[in-house]
């Protein structure tokens, strides 16, 4: 089957079908699965550790024990949530291994800008997509300045629209301690980005009075 | 700027600021916030920095992992991905380890332990002569390899036990628990096999010098036996029957 099948097909059932479906040895249940959480997963497993080839091993790994482990998946928590811990879980295992926090690197080449699809209005100039590239490498210096807690935190809740709850419950913590490690890390990285001459209240206003010439990307 | 004493916490902002506060904290901080220009422009920056935050995107890659059945994979040997691959790893490390044992009992190699590290060495082999002498130098490398290039295999790991005759392995200080364990292993088996030589040796020369008590006592008899069957007369025809057996019993030896 090819991928395009498989994604079509997997479209018309839920998380919940596919696994059950994934637990009777069906490959292509959990095919879809991957086509449908691959992005995700790498995208979490980037902005945590920074790295594109390491956040590659990280989705891999993700799903490789995620179909070994399938059979074990009793529902007690939503399949993404399973995904997510198994991945952090692995981040965890890569930041430690390599002794020192994530490293974030910005994006070099053109092509490594973030399509308009992602982050960007609909009709974006030239002007508009190289602001937003050397935004994206500020915003990337900036998140390194953070403990791993933090950026976790933000970045489950920012880019993958978790609730605290369910932030909580992958971090083994009190629902208080995800909630001041956000304002906490939210509040590091304001300075850092006033640091580097970008003012979040004139990005808001859409007043573009900031030293680099960023402007608002939503 | 405008702050009253009751402002919002932490915890009730970022509930606010991600829309997860319940109707009733919504309005109260809505009420709050009119306000208190303190408040206001702390969720303003928030809200401001959020908007900053989605320029920050990954990279696109291509992905594309998908679960294929065993059939339409070809197995790659030494591929650890998963509980299954650690067998043959150990499996070839116990095999490793018996080619080690066998090889260490015929060469019978030398091993010395000091500040400089471990020295392994395997008679019956001379460098060459005509190669010129190398310089040491301190590698960065854990493992430093001594002697001539084409003669020489590191047995720092169990896939470099065919150690060539004449090798000269040295290692430096770094070596893992693993490494060790196994070289107490050869230490072990290469004690075992020389207490097994020296007891054999010790058998073979306690035979010997049987032998040669048995040969002696032979001997005394033999010239006992003759000293008393000569006279007078035949003293000089006994002299030279004792020198030609003598000479005989000497011969033999």
């Amino acid at each position: 089957m090819s991928t395009a099948q498989t994604a079509i097909i997997g479209m018309q059932r839920t998380d919940e079908e596919l696994v059950a479906l994934a637990i009777t040895g069906d490959p292509d249940s959990f095919n879809q699965l991957i086509v449908r959480w691959e992005r995700p997963i790498f995208a979490l497993a980037f902005r945590v550790i920074g790295r594109e080839e390491d956040a590659r091993d990280v989705c891999q790994e993700t799903f490789f024990r995620a179909f070994r482990g399938i059979k074990g998946f009793k529902g007690q928590a939503k399949f993404s949530s399973w995904l997510y811990r198994i991945a952090l879980n692995l981040c965890r295992d890569w930041i430690r291994r390599e002794r020192r926090s994530a490293v974030l690197t910005p994006l070099e080449s053109e092509t490594d800008t973030p399509p308009a699809s992602e982050g960007a209005s609909a009709v974006e100039t030239a002007e508009d997509r190289t602001v937003r590239r050397d935004l994206g490498r500020v915003i990337t210096e900036a998140m390194s300045a953070l403990s791993e807690d933090q950026r976790t935190t933000i970045v489950l809740k920012e880019y993958h629209g978790l609730t605290f709850q369910e932030i909580a419950d992958l971090q083994a913590c009190p629902l208080s301690t995800v909630k001041t490690r956000l304002y906490q890390g939210l509040t590091v990285l304001r300075r850092q980005l006033e640091n580097s001459g970008i003012h979040s209240g004139a990005l808001l206003s859409g007043n573009p009075a900031t030293k680099r010439g960023a402007t608002r990307t939503t | 700027m405008i702050q009253t004493n009751d402002c919002v916490d932490q915890a009730i902002l970022v509930d606010y600021l991600y829309e997860e506060a319940d109707r009733e904290t919504r309005l109260r901080v809505d009420a709050h916030l009119r306000v208190c220009e303190h408040c206001a422009n702390d969720l303003h920056t928030l809200q401001g920095l959020r908007g900053t935050l989605h320029a920050w995107a990954p990279p696109k890659p291509a992905l594309g992992f998908r679960v294929v059945s065993e059939t339409e994979v070809p197995r790659t040997p030494g591929l650890v991905a998963g509980s299954t691959s650690w067998r043959p790893v150990w499996g070839l490390a116990v095999a490793a380890v018996l080619v080690v044992a066998v090889a260490t009992a015929i060469v019978r190699p030398e091993i010395e332990v000091g500040w400089g590290g471990l020295v392994v060495r395997v008679p019956g082999w001379a460098p060459d002569a005509t190669e010129p002498p190398r310089e040491r130098a301190v590698s960065a490398s854990p493992i430093e390899r001594v002697g001539t290039g084409n003669r020489e295999t590191p047995v720092s790991s169990p896939s470099g036990v065919g150690t060539a005759p004449g090798t000269d392995v040295r290692f430096g200080a770094t070596w893992s628990a693993s490494e060790e364990a196994w070289l107490q292993t050869v230490r072990e088996l290469i004690r075992e096999s020389e207490q097994r030589q020296t007891s054999l040796l010790f058998d073979r020369v306690q035979a010997v010098e049987q032998r040669v008590a048995e040969q002696r006592q032979t001997d005394l008899s033999e010239m006992e036996r003759t000293f008393r069957e000569v006279d007078a007369e035949d003293a000089e025809f006994a002299k030279r029957q004792l020198l030609e057996y003598m000479r005989r019993i000497s011969d033999q030896r």
